[in-house]
Parts: C-alpha cells; structure tokens; sequence
C-alpha cells in the first residue's frame, strides 16, 4: 500500500516537475515570444505617416502637392487566376511588360510580391473592377506637379533613403526636408476578433503632424515665361545650357529661376545626377563684362574715379607684366571717360579703373559685394569659389579681374551684387521661400538687406548701365522707349590652363525700371554656337524675356 | 426570515450587476465597431476630398490653362501698342 501512495506521490511530482519545467519554457525562456505572438493576436499598432508639406507658389497654389498613391501587391497563394491572365490584364493598365508582372508573381514560394509603387487612385480603381483575389493595396504617398517639370532643379525632389523613407534632394525639397517632412503618429490599443478597437482596453494614440507647406516667391507667370523663352533661346542661340534668375533687387525675393537642360521630378530615377543640381547656384564661372558693374560701382564708391574722369592709357593695348590687354573688338578709344568705357565694355579701361583703386580696395569692395561668398540662399547645393586671398593678389591678377577674368561666381552671387546697385547700394539676401504655412499658423520670412556702396554711387552706376543698354553693343537690340539698365558678358572658358579659344559663356545682366527696378534679370548662355558674342545671344534673349515682363509688371516706355 | 431577504437582495444586486456588465461590454463592444466605422467613413471621405483636391489643382494649373487657351484659338499679342494720353492744350478755368 504505501509503495502504491509513493508511486502516486512519485507520479504527481513528475507531472509537477514537468509543468513547473513547461512554465518555465513559456513564461521565463520563451516568454517574451510568446507575450508578442499574444500581442499581436489582441492589440494593433501602426505607425501613421506625417503628410509631407506642399510647396507653393507666391499665389498660394501648389507647385508641389502630396498626393494619395498605391502600391499594388500580390499574395500569390490566395492568387484564384492564372497567373499569365492576370498578368496580361495589369500590363496595359500600368504600362508595364506582361511578362515582368508574370515573372514577379509567378514566382515559387513567396507569399507577398509588390508589384508597382505609386499608383494612382483611378488606375487603383480600374484595377479593382477587374475582379481579380489575391490582389491587394497599400496607401503611400506621391509628390504631385501639376505644373509638369517647371523649376524642377529650384524644387528639387523626393527619393528614398537606405532605409527606403522618403528624403528630399537638393533644392527646396533637400533644404527644407525636416520641415516638409512633418512627425509620424502612432496608434496602439487592444482589438476584438473583427479587428474593432476596444475601448476599455490600453488605447494609446499620438497623431500624425502634416510637413510644413512652404510659401514660395516664385511667381509662376515669370517662371513659365522665362522657362519658356530659355528653351526657345538655346535652340535658336545653339547653346549647350543656360540659365535665367529673375529676382525683386529690393527684398531679394527669386520670382523665377530656371535652367535647361533640367529633369523631371517625377521620372528623377531616368536622370543622372549632373541634372539634378541647379546650375544658379551650384555651377561657377568667370563673369567677363558683366563683372564690370562692380568693380566700376566699388571705384565710385571708393571715388577712385567718378563718372567723368578721363582714362589715359585707353589709347592701345596695355602691357601689364609679360601680359597684353585687349579690348575685346580691338578697337581702342582714347581719353575715354568712365561712362564710354562702361558703353564700349573696354577693357584697358577697367585695368586703368583697377590700378586706380589698388588690389586691397578691389578686394574688400568684392568681399563686401559677397563674390567669393556663399550668398545663403535657401536652396540646398549651393557652392562658392572663394577669391584669391588678400595681399596675394598681383598686378596681372588685378588688371584682369577688373574686367572679370580670373574670378568665378555663380549666378546667383552676380546677380545678388549688380542687385545692390539696383537698390541704391543696398544688397539684398536671396529666398526663395517667404513663409512657412501649418495648420492655423504662418510664420513669415522678412528679407535681409545690407549696405555696401553709397546710394551716389549705385545712382552713378545705374546711369552707366542705362547708357550701356542704349548705346553699348547690344543697342540693336534693347526695346526702345523701356528705361532700363544692363550689361553684357562674354567671357572665355578656362579649360586645362588656358583659355578654350572656340567657346564663351554669354550672358546679359540689367534691371527696370532703372530709377525703381520691379526685377533684376541674368541670364547667361554656355557655349553658344550662333555667335560667341553675349550682344548677339543672350543680350536679344534677355530683352525678349523682358519684353513679357514689361506686360506682365506693367512696366510702360518712358517715351 | 431576515436572512432570507438579505439572500434575494443579494441575489438581484447580482443578478442586475451582470445584466449591466453584459450591457455594458455590449454597448462598448459596439461602439469600437462604430469606431471602426466612422474611421473608415472618414478614410473614404478624405480619400474623395483627396481627389477632387488634385482635379482643382490639375484644372487650375498655368499649364492645363495654357493648353485650353490654346485650344480655343487664343494667342499672345504679338504687337503691343502703348498710348500715351494727350495732354489737354487748354484746360477750363
């Protein structure tokens, strides 16, 4: 008898020790496996995605625009077709070949392929009234550009990340990514058989917040003009690129920027990288004439010379070291005052203007001008070649960068300069972006000026531009009657150590109204094949641009 | 006796706290499937708000506008003319 009781004791501790043993698989070694596997079976979460911001034009309407997309995917187990029918019913719908969408979900052992990113909600919808099971969608989000591929280096785009989150690339959309991108929301709580939150349970949930929408300056009428007008000129100039940045001188707001070629954004993936940066503030080069306006404004300034003193070497060729300088037509004008010399764009008589300011004047006037300086624009990809550092600078150096040779600026650092002499020496920062827009807020952006020549000066100056548009090279071209001041540039291309003696960059800066400009414009053309000479290029492009913002700005002729 | 009608009180205190509880686990059972619901409601509601979004901003955009003009024969002005005002060579007391 009392083997039996402890064969019995003997047999529950067994079973005792065994589960004991079993609760300590599931509750210490397995645990918190387990404790997921349950968690998952009563609770849900789910990460909320933030809406990413739009950007808008300066009249509040979109130039970028989240939209709904779809990724389409298939569960190949729970696929009731063949495979080969479905296959050939996606293929017209999404333009795809039929026989990748087969080889995708035809493929053995996967349970879940996706098929096609971004889709929209019509083709979501013709897809649906297929009828087809084991297909299925899951919500993502586009950027939409109801303006196509305008200002598409300005905007920039939105690619993937390693981790394949969205992330915005140079532009707008790089610059500003952390404030479009907005903070994801996440939802937690316990859930009944059907999937319906209960109520009672642990409900937890922190909402999505939208990406700020961005303001913009840029007007979409001159955007589309200049675009435009730009495409028109390279074909008819034979250009190899080119560029045009309109911009208000007063505040520094961007009202258009554009360059060709370009890219689309929402096709970014068919394009190489060159296309991607805007050649406005990412690509440098040697200003030639219009450089002239500068170092012309920084001597006024300076009263180094005034308007009407009298240049004494302007008779020839001037011998500066083992150099000789030319005029770029050859034609020498002697006893030229300081207004010829701007209209002829001599150049003997900006080396004379140079050698009157000196090397370390020339300097300080250029690094107040901002040229070799990054100008901060909010765009991302900006670039600067800073100048040659003070004191280093020798006679051959200050004889050739007075007429623009031997420093490179961007465009937007040139076109940031000539805007102080627009606005009576006071310079502007360039933006792009005027506000930032959340929901029930705004917050604006208030434009930054500096002074950096006298107002005497800039006046000076502007009436040697409007002299130089009415009677300088490109007179045949300017529109009679319209008040304004500019200047060309035709620079040669330093390639290798020399200067590459078959191409120019051409290029035309001016403002107008010259006494209250409305816009400062710059274009400039790289290589043009019609003529290397920026009066007969981008001097008629110029004009031709102006002549639609003289109608749009309202701008009237003076006579 | 006392003790009998302490039991039957007993007994409908209990009786009406599950009836309550059973309400109540309904009641709230239903509402997270009105929950559910309405989220749904308002995914399809935003989804069409979402749309007809994007048709406005399609229809309105400088380019679709641009087409249309186009399209019905509108041109840019090749020629402008600007008048000037003629000054009065007289003008009343």
């Amino acid at each position: 008898m009392a083997r039996r009781i402890n064969l019995v004791i003997v047999f529950f501790l067994l079973c005792f020790l065994l589960l004991i043993s079993k609760l300590f698989i599931w509750q210490i070694i397995k645990g918190g496996d387990l404790s997921g596997f349950a968690k998952g079976q009563y609770q849900v979460g789910q990460v909320m995605e933030a809406p990413r911001g739009d950007i808008l034009a300066a009249d509040g309407s979109p130039l970028v625009a989240r939209r709904d997309a779809w990724l389409l995917f298939a569960e190949p187990p729970n696929l009731k077709e063949k495979s080969d029918k479905i296959a050939e019913k996606l293929a017209p719908i999404l333009g795809k070949d039929p026989v990748e969408i087969y080889t995708l979900i035809s493929k053995k052992g996967s349970v879940w392929v996706p098929i096609e990113h971004k889709i929209s909600t019509e083709i979501k919808g013709n897809i649906e009234a297929l009828g087809f099971t084991g297909l299925g969608f899951e919500k993502e989000e586009d950027r939409y550009y109801p303006e196509a591929s305008t200002a598409a280096q300005l905007l920039g785009f939105v690619g993937k990340n390693e981790e394949g989150g969205n992330v915005g690339y140079f532009g707008l959309e790089g610059y500003y990514d952390l404030t479009l991108s907005g903070k994801k929301g996440y939802r937690e709580g316990d859930k009944d058989a059907k999937g319906s939150p209960i109520l009672l349970g642990n409900f937890k949930e922190s909402s999505a917040l939208k990406g700020v929408d961005l303001v913009t300056t840029i007007n979409k009428t001159v955007q589309l003009t200049i675009e435009k007008r730009l495409k028109d000129g390279i074909e008819k100039y034979g250009a190899k690129g080119g560029s045009v940045v309109v911009m208000d001188p007063s505040t520094g707001k961007i009202l258009g920027m554009a360059s060709y070629p370009s890219f689309d954004p929402r096709k970014y993936n068919e394009y190489g990288d060159t296309f991607f940066k805007n050649p406005v503030i990412s690509d440098t080069f040697e200003p030639g004439s219009i450089f002239k306006v500068l170092i012309m404004a920084s001597a006024l300034d300076a009263k180094a010379v005034k308007p009407d003193t009298v240049c004494d070497i302007c008779s020839g060729p001037l011998k500066v070291d083992k150099y000789e300088i030319e005029t770029w037509d050859r034609k020498y004008y002697p006893d030229s005052t300081m207004v010829e010399v701007i209209v002829h764009s001599d150049n003997v008589g900006m080396a004379f203007v140079g050698q009157k300011m000196g090397a370390d004047t020339l300097y300080d006037y250029l690094d107040r001008f901002g040229i070799g300086k990054e100008t901060g624009i909010d765009l991302q990809g900006e670039v600067a070649l800073p100048l040659r550092k003070k004191g280093a600078w020798n006679i051959v150096d200050l004889a050739t960068a007075s007429f623009g040779q031997g420093v490179a600026v961007t465009s937007i650092e040139m076109i940031r300069a000539v805007a102080a002499v627009a606005n009576d020496g006071m310079m502007p920062t360039p933006f792009v972006v005027s506000a930032l827009k959340g929901e029930g807020w705004q917050e604006e952006i208030k434009s930054k000026t500096e002074k950096v020549i006298s107002e005497t000066a800039a006046e000076e100056m502007t009436a040697m531009m409007v002299n130089a548009a009415e009677n300088g090279e490109a007179k045949w071209t300017s529109l009679r009657g319209f008040s304004v001041a500019g200047k060309t540039g035709t620079a040669q291309i330093p390639i290798a150590g020399h200067y590459d003696p078959k191409s120019t960059n051409a290029s035309f800066i001016g403002f107008s109204p010259a006494e209250s400009p409305k816009f400062i414009m710059l274009v400039t053309l790289n290589k043009p094949q019609s003529s290397q000479w920026a009066s007969e290029t981008a001097a008629p492009l110029w004009y031709s641009i102006a002549k639609d913002l003289f109608l749009y700005f309202g701008i009237q002729p003076e006579d | 006796m006392m003790k009998k009608y302490k039991e039957l009180i007993f007994t409908v205190v209990l009786i009406v706290l599950v009836i309550a509880n059973v309400f109540f686990t309904v009641s709230v059972s239903a509402s997270g499937a009105e929950l559910t619901s309405i989220e749904e409601n308002q995914s399809t509601l935003l989804s069409k708000n979402q749309e007809l979004t994007d048709k406005i901003t399609n229809e309105s955009s400088l380019s679709t506008i641009r087409e249309k003009a186009d399209s019905l024969g509108f041109s840019k002005p090749e020629n402008i003319v600007y008048m000037t005002a003629v000054e009065p060579v007289a003008k009343l007391p």
